[in-house]
């Protein structure tokens, strides 16, 4: 009792009874190797904690009343290194130069690429891939790099966050895409070895470089004065997306008259990876030219890039992954002349460039300002057709499922099961329909004449997400006094979009025409209808030509925010703010026979003001025991994604469009001695009033029924407002050293990530001016958030030899995968007229989740050292026990037969986990 | 250079050494198909021998059976379904998918692979099927297209079974008056609808059905006479045409029957052949309800039949309806009598009116002139018949038709009307 008094009287009273002085320990980290300074280490006292500057500088504040300070320095290049210090009196303390050996590299290297999957996009309109690699990584915190790592490839997520909640930056500005808020890692895969030099953190302790979302923020400094010299070469192999790759990278370290210079290369491929019929053909690019204007000023330039282009995997039903005897079964590959093509290829390319500039004012102040312009191409292909039959092997029509039982089907599901060419595309077939197709099109562009030819009936299209985006940011960080800091920012950014789709094939035709085949058939009385764009009717399409939809998001955002810490010998306080003004609109370049109204031209512009608040402290209440509290709230404005009903036909906005709020909340917990480091966390969050619409394709032969209405063919739209998500769960780490060569490692996260509203759903298409339904209530509340592990489990044994060699193993168990529900199966009308409890009513209404998995992972590693000359080898292997059923998410099918209420009709789609695969990687350093 | 500089410069000579043959993604466009050809084993006409009405039939031998495609599903009025026939006869193969035109349009020669399929039929229709999409090409083998067969030319009389499922012509044929220029199908609300062929040498008729999802639903029937072109099916005991393209069909000549070529010289109608309480449906009058759906209908009273139209006890708002005769030639002068009674008298509904320029179908597009005569009018009792007078038609010349006209409505246009006897000379 009287030692809580004590500690009180500590906290709200500075210079009660410990009389707390302050220390001050500084000291230079440099390489072991070359004696140069290393910046952005991390420098941790475990009360207090900071990074080295560029010349690998640091100062640390600490309480006097210690008497031993054991400090962790770390940096990803470099081998981590433990010291402790004894304090003899209450003075500076100078370390000098503290040395620090470069580490394997390649171990983050391996374990990143083998973490790394490829979201495929569910059934949404984006068929742009999002990698989601490493999400968090060169943290030396074990709860964040286990997540990243062993917990990545299942689809693990930090406390269920999706990635628009964690802001990432490069060189000081922010990259996530304006237009949905998530961060493309694709932009810069391949170049590892330039983006290494990193640092994350989790949730909502105060960041002196952002007024991070409630995810937390990752930082990413590929700066060449920030690269240690070397010249690195590696080529690696796996059996993941790609097969093969090399990379190689040069920095110079600092140069005469302070320059510095680093450039980096790269190239991955496959002709086949994984899942059969994905190609991988990946360059990257990279060049950062840093110069000192004396010793207060920088300025970089950096660009940056990586074509990537890559064929897609589908989700498989139960039915097709039984039929083919594969959970990777893929239909949107075929043969083509005997060679196999993909159907669905990815081609990305979005370089960015940042201009930086930092300058070094008064004593420790910093005024960084950065400059981005990032652009390119984002699209994906797929088959489009006309007048001709679902060119697709796994139309459900085509399927024994849809056949009565009987001699056909016995002999279909045979075909299935043993012929290649019935499971997979048949590009040559499409090629031959093409060959024989000829058709006279009157009134052809609108002029009058008659073009003839072979109209393609198959067509390979590209439907493209191209965007343009500005950024500027100015931040500011400087302590104010001893007890003080402040940092605030300011920044605008500029978003526009290009969306259409263009066409990419002919397939062997002359031509394609620009009609809508869905409008023509439900409106044949309005020949208008008919027409994408009114502007140039009846056009006669060639390769290139963009046909369908065209229109641009056009989105801006003004911010700006100041954070507060004040720190007292057993207690931090932060407190912070921000706010931002959010403007989009939609600039139509087709004029729609269907919506000649809001199709073409700009729209009303859309203007939302947000802000946020946070603040919490931290206490210290020895050097063993920490406990932190952060809260924040803050509002967030609808991403465009999520804006309009059916961007791709008119400018129509979600009714009742108003910002999302969160509300989250964590508790910490740390204890650190020198062979154990525990951590537990347990957080608390609430959205209120999300917005969300999703888009399936409607292809059904003769439309489906929504309730009373028939929905027509094409795409149809779901908008969901007042969304409601409850994320609550608790983190725990526990890191044992029992000897110096071994390191017992245990992580858990538990968490439990709900719907707790019940959403209103609007229904539209593409095809049809008609609200189809309209204050729809989808009872949503309780089902749980699809798409990842909400529990995830590792136990992990390191073994650090003496001789340059290490193996870790990770025994890793999963839980909670839900699948992605279709809203629309939550409804009275989807039950109605089923009693209440009966199986049927249970089917409609259940939520399907894989079952738990247990996986097994190896990491090794050694290195070799010739002269000055580096060699390392790595191997990773993901998932030793080859458990290829865990399935790591999926959904239920937006589509659902309201007249036979059966669900089965439209089966759940599943991703599974990959089976057994390998990194193998070879590096060589000087 | 120092040597870090020379190994960099070697590695990324390397690099692009190695890079460009990585990953294939050309692809050439493929030739074009194989010819596949079989030997068939057996006629069209031996496989339809092999099945039994009302029964279905699982081939179980390797049967191959050759044809050629007469009929695809490219306007729509096939669905799911080709005819195909050889020297002997014709046959459906049906299919568990669409757009089948694509793969086997008309003209091109395939072989099918019988084993495994069944024989049997839709209401006397023989049928091969069900060939499903995954086992399309284990079924059937896809040889040369342009192999356009020629119709066989017979006459209504002629037809048999024999012929189902084969293209057939028949000359100097016509749509009934009612079905002559009227749509094939409904296209709104996806109706299939049967429309009379007759032929003008004789007293058949044969059905064209024509399915509301065709491309032509919406398209007239042609008016005027002469060759029709379709695929023989039959439903029941019912022969019936399918059209596979109205383009085929060339009946633009002269309607023949009644009224055709110059007109007649004269008419006298009684109507004693009208049935009691039915529409008049006399050949070559023309029986139209204009407005709403009431049309003059016989009725017999002491055993005398004679025409009626009322609109009393209607449900449609307004009725009008008329009862047109033949053609009438028209180059000498002409004269017009008929009887007319009225009852209940409330309105004046009746009127006659001729037309010279009217085609015998497209009722609309004419020009009427009503002609005087005495008519049963208000003062008349009540069904008495009254001598409209001669009616001289020497002021009109080529082909006129007379249209005998009735309005009403439920309310104060009750009266009935009736006519008889009519004579023109």
């Amino acid at each position: 009792m009287n030692k809580l008094l004590f500690l009180l009287a500590a906290i709200l009273l500075p210079g009660f009874g410990l009389r707390a002085q302050l220390l001050l320990v500084q000291g230079t980290v440099k390489d072991a190797g070359t004696g140069r300074g290393i910046p952005n280490a991390h420098v941790d006292a475990q009360l207090a904690d900071t990074y080295t500057d560029e010349n690998g500088r640091f100062e640390l504040e600490l309480a006097a009343d210690l008497t031993d300070i054991r400090l962790t320095i770390f940096h990803p290049d470099y081998e981590q290194l433990q010291k402790t210090v004894t304090v003899k009196e209450f003075e500076v303390i100078d370390l000098g130069d503290i040395l620090l050996k470069p580490a394997d590299a390649d171990e983050e290297d391996t374990r990143l690429e083998l973490g790394t999957i490829t979201l495929e996009d569910l059934e949404s309109q984006e068929e742009s891939s999002q990698e989601v690699s490493g999400l968090l990584t060169a943290s030396r915190d074990l709860f964040v790099s286990t997540a990243a790592y062993t917990f990545g490839s299942a689809r693990f997520r930090i406390r269920g966050y999706d990635s628009e909640n964690t802001t990432i930056y490069l060189n000081g500005v922010p990259v996530n895409r304006l237009e949905n808020g998530r961060p493309y890692w694709s932009a810069w895969g391949g170049l590892n070895d330039v983006t290494r030099n990193r640092h994350t953190q989790v949730g909502l302790a105060p960041m002196d470089y952002s007024f991070n979302g409630i995810g937390g923020a990752t930082t990413i400094d590929t700066r060449a004065l920030s690269q240690r010299k070397q010249l690195r070469v590696s080529y690696s192999s796996s059996n993941r997306s790609y097969r093969n790759r090399l990379m190689a990278t040069w920095s110079s370290g600092p140069l005469k008259n302070g320059w510095a210079v680093s450039v980096s290369g790269s190239r991955r491929w496959a002709q086949e990876g994984y899942v059969e019929g994905t190609f991988y053909d990946a360059w990257s690019y990279f060049l950062s030219i840093d110069k000192k204007f004396g010793e207060s000023q920088r300025l970089n330039l950096t660009v940056l890039g990586a074509p990537i282009r890559r064929g897609r995997s589908t989700a498989a039903i139960a039915e097709l992954y039984q039929l083919t005897g594969t959970h990777y079964y893929n239909s949107y590959w075929g043969f083509q002349n005997g060679k196999k093509r993909n159907s669905r290829v990815s081609t990305i390319h979005q370089p960015i460039a940042i201009l930086r500039h930092d300058w070094n004012f008064g004593k420790n102040g910093l005024l960084t300002t950065a400059v981005s312009f990032q652009t390119g191409r984002n699209g994906s292909t797929a088959l489009d057709w006309y007048d001709a039959r679902d060119p697709r092997p796994n139309y459900y029509r085509y399927l024994p499922s849809f056949l009565d039982d009987g001699p056909m089907k016995e002999l279909v599901t045979q075909a299935w099961i043993n012929d290649q060419t019935v499971q997979q595309l048949d590009w040559d077939e499409l090629y031959q329909v093409n060959y024989e197709s000829y058709e006279e099109i009157e009134n052809a562009n609108g002029t009058g004449e008659t073009v003839a030819g072979r109209r393609s009936k198959y067509i390979l299209e590209e439907r493209r997400y191209d965007s343009k985006e500005l950024n500027f940011q100015s931040l500011f960080q400087m302590p104010f006094g001893k007890r003080l800091d402040v940092s605030a920012a300011l920044g605008y950014r500029m978003y526009q979009g290009d969306n259409y789709k263009l066409v990419n094939d002919l397939l062997g035709g002359e031509f394609y025409v620009d009609i809508n085949r869905f409008a023509e058939r439900d409106f044949p009385d309005n020949p208008d209808a008919a027409q994408n764009d009114l502007n140039n009717p009846n056009r006669i399409l060639k390769v290139g030509d963009r046909f369908g939809y065209d229109y641009n998001p056009n989105i801006h955002k003004a911010y700006s925010w100041a954070q507060l810490v004040y720190h007292l010998p057993r207690i931090d306080f932060s407190l912070g703010a921000q706010v931002s003004n959010t403007r989009f609109w939609r600039e139509g370049d087709m004029k729609s026979g269907l919506f000649p109204d809001n199709s073409f031209g700009k729209s009303e512009v859309q203007s939302f003001l947000n802000y946020g608040v946070k603040g919490g402290l931290l206490l210290k209440i020895n050097n063993r025991n920490y406990l932190s509290a952060y809260g924040a709230y803050l509002t967030r404005a609808p991403f465009f994604r999520n804006a309009y009903l059916s961007p791709r036909t008119r400018d129509q906005i979600v009714e009742g469009l108003s910002s999302e709020e969160i509300t989250s909340g964590e508790l910490n917990y740390i204890y650190r001695a020198p062979a154990l480091k525990f951590r537990a966390t347990g957080f608390y969050t609430k959205f209120r009033n999300g917005t969300r619409v999703m888009s399936f394709f409607n292809d059904e032969e003769i439309a489906s029924d929504i309730g009373d209405e028939t929905i027509s063919l094409g795409f149809v739209n779901f908008a969901l407002t007042k969304i409601g998500k409850r994320h609550m769960g608790a983190e725990i780490a526990v890191e044992w050293h029992p000897t110096s060569f071994l390191e017992l490692d245990a992580v858990a996260a538990i968490g439990q990530y709900i719907y707790d509203t019940r959403p209103t759903a609007t229904i539209v298409t593409d095809n049809n001016p008609s609200v189809f339904v309209k204050d729809r209530t989808i009872y949503l509340q309780n089902y749980y958030l699809p798409g990842m592990p909400q529990s995830a489990y590792t136990l992990g044994l390191r073994y650090n030899s003496k001789k340059y060699w290490f193996a870790t193993f990770n025994l890793n168990y999963f839980d909670g995968v839900w699948l992605d529900v279709n809203p629309n199966r939550r409804t009275e009308e989807a039950v109605s007229t089923l009693r209440p409890g009966s199986d049927a009513w249970k089917a409609i209404l259940g939520q399907d989740r894989g079952e738990p998995a247990v996986t097994l992972d190896f990491f090794g590693g050694k290195s070799f050292k010739f002269g000055d000359y580096f060699i390392y080898l790595n191997l990773g292997v993901s998932n030793i026990l080859d458990n290829q059923n865990f399935i790591t998410g999926g959904y239920e099918q937006l589509r659902f037969d309201f007249a036979s209420q059966d669900p089965g009709r439209f089966p759940n789609r599943y991703y599974f986990y990959y089976g057994r695969t390998y990194f193998l990687n070879i590096s060589f350093r000087m | 250079m120092n040597i870090s500089h020379k190994i960099l410069l070697s590695v990324l000579a390397v690099f692009a050494l190695a890079f460009p043959s990585c990953v294939d993604l050309q692809f050439d466009e493929p030739p074009a198909a194989d010819v596949c050809t079989l030997d068939a084993t057996h006629t069209i006409a031996d496989l339809k021998a092999m099945h039994t009405l009302g029964q279905t039939e699982l081939i179980s031998e390797d049967i191959v059976i050759r044809g050629v495609v007469v009929a695809d599903d490219r306007t729509g009025n096939w669905y799911r379904s080709i005819e195909i026939q050889d020297e002997t006869a014709g046959i459906q193969l049906r299919f568990g998918i669409t757009d089948l035109y694509n793969n086997f349009p008309i003209g091109r020669e395939i072989w099918v692979r019988c084993n495994g399929l069944e024989l049997s039929d839709y209401n006397g229709l023989i049928q091969l099927g069900t060939i499903e999409e995954a086992v399309l090409d284990d079924f059937i083998c896809r040889g040369d297209g342009g192999k356009d067969i020629q119709p066989t030319v017979v006459s209504m009389a002629d037809l048999t079974t024999d012929m189902v499922s084969t293209l057939i012509q028949l000359d100097e044929v016509q749509f009934e008056l009612a079905d002559a220029g009227q749509p094939f199908a409904d296209p709104v609300n996806l109706q299939a609808i049967n429309r009379v062929l007759e032929d003008c040498n004789s007293q058949h008729t044969v059905l064209v059905r024509t399915s509301g999802y065709s491309d032509f639903a919406g398209q007239k029937t042609p008016v005027g006479s002469g060759t029709f072109i379709g695929i023989l099916s039959v439903y029941g005991d019912e022969f019936q045409f399918l059209v596979r393209d109205p383009e085929e069909l060339a009946m633009d000549n002269e309607r023949c029957g009644p009224g055709s070529g110059t007109g007649l010289t004269s008419l006298q109608e009684d109507f004693q052949t009208g049935v009691n309480n039915e529409d008049i449906d006399f050949e070559g009058w023309l029986n139209l309800a204009v407005k709403g759906t009431r049309r003059w209908q016989a009725k017999e009273f002491d055993n005398n039949v004679y025409a009626q139209a009322t609109a009393y006890n209607s449900s449609d708002a307004e009725n009008e309806c008329w009862l047109i005769t033949p053609a009438i030639d028209l180059s000498e002068p002409r004269t017009l009598n008929f009887e007319s009674a009225q009852a209940y008298w409330n309105h004046d509904g009746l009127s006659v009116w001729i037309s010279t320029d009217f085609d015998g179908v497209n009722f609309d597009d004419a020009t009427w002139t009503q002609l005087s005569c005495t008519l049963a009018g208000e003062n008349d009792p009540y069904h008495e018949w009254v001598p409209s007078g001669a009616v001289d038609l020497s002021g009109f010349s080529g082909k006129g038709y007379i249209g005998f006209r009735y309005v009403g409505d439920p309310v104060n246009g009750t009266t009935s009307y009736r006519i008889d006897n009519v004579n023109i000379q």
